[in-house]
């Protein structure tokens, strides 16, 4: 059987159009199943659970990390600035939504008392950020 | 059939239109494509991140009224847990909630970490309550 040599024309033809469908397909699906979100101040692993529902987008994320710090908004803050930040946000946007994502080895005592000071500040709807955990 | 087809557009067409590029170039529209593809993968995150709702004192009134008749879940400092004072092991723990859930009591429980214990050992056992069947988890100290 004999093929013959492909002609410059064909060649170029069959090369480019699969790959021009492959890309736009991978384009779609990027677009789609990626989320676009600004990177955290912080570097924090939250800990892993199989229990959770979604989170909901525009919630203010409260990050505690394991050596102490803590940011709201990506914004690093004492400790002591927590409560006032808080009812200062709660003051613009009522029903705000606060995310708290601590790390995983963090105590969680340390943890519970920055619930209590949002709690405190008047936040109504407060949620724990955790990690999918697909091995178990 | 194709040549057929090019001995047509021979005879038709003038020596210039015959060239086969066609009116618009492809490689330029390729380009922008390949830069939105680069940026979509650069700047897409495929979180799983999942939220566990944390009861606050809007959700239920009063916090002495919630705490009354909840259990207490503790743990200790080297991960032992303690239902209402009583050391028992992950799986009583599991059976027993399994059971006050389907006699269907509606109970709550708080859940007690010692100082030392970690957020995700915290976790683990807001997990376990909950599938167990335990509806309100909450965390206290």
């Amino acid at each position: 059987m004999k093929i013959p040599p492909p002609t410059e024309d064909n060649r170029t033809e069959l090369s480019v159009v699969p790959l021009v469908n492959v890309v736009f397909l991978l384009l779609i699906f990027f677009m789609l199943v990626g989320q676009i979100s600004t990177p955290e101040s912080l570097d924090i692993r939250p800990p892993r659970s199989v229990s959770g529902e979604e989170g909901i987008g525009g919630a203010v994320k409260v990050l505690l990390t394991r050596d102490g710090q803590i940011a709201v908004d990506n914004i690093v803050l004492p400790e002591s600035g927590l409560v006032e930040r808080a009812a200062g946000i709660l003051a613009e946007r009522p029903a705000a939504e606060f995310q708290i994502k601590a790390d995983a080895q963090v105590d969680a005592v340390r943890m519970i008392r920055a619930m209590e000071g949002l709690r405190a500040a008047g936040v109504e709807r407060l949620t724990l950020v955790t990690e999918l955990d697909r091995s178990r | 059939m194709r040549a057929v087809c090019v001995e047509l557009e021979v005879k038709s067409e003038p020596a210039q239109v015959r060239s086969r590029r066609p009116l618009v170039s492809l490689t330029p529209l390729i380009d922008v494509v390949f830069l939105l593809l680069v940026f979509f993968m650069l700047a897409s995150s495929f979180s799983t991140e999942r939220v566990i709702r944390m009861l606050t004192p809007a959700d239920t009134g009063i916090v002495q009224e919630r705490e009354a008749g909840a259990v207490l879940v503790r743990i200790g400092p080297g991960g032992g847990i303690d239902l209402n004072g009583e050391p028992v092991s992950r799986s009583v723990l599991a059976q027993r909630i399994g059971a006050w859930s389907v006699s269907g009591e509606p109970r709550r429980y708080l859940v007690q970490p010692a100082p030392g214990v970690t957020t995700q050992q915290a976790v683990a056992v807001v997990d376990l309550l909950k599938s167990s069947g335990a509806g309100s988890v909450s965390l206290t100290r």
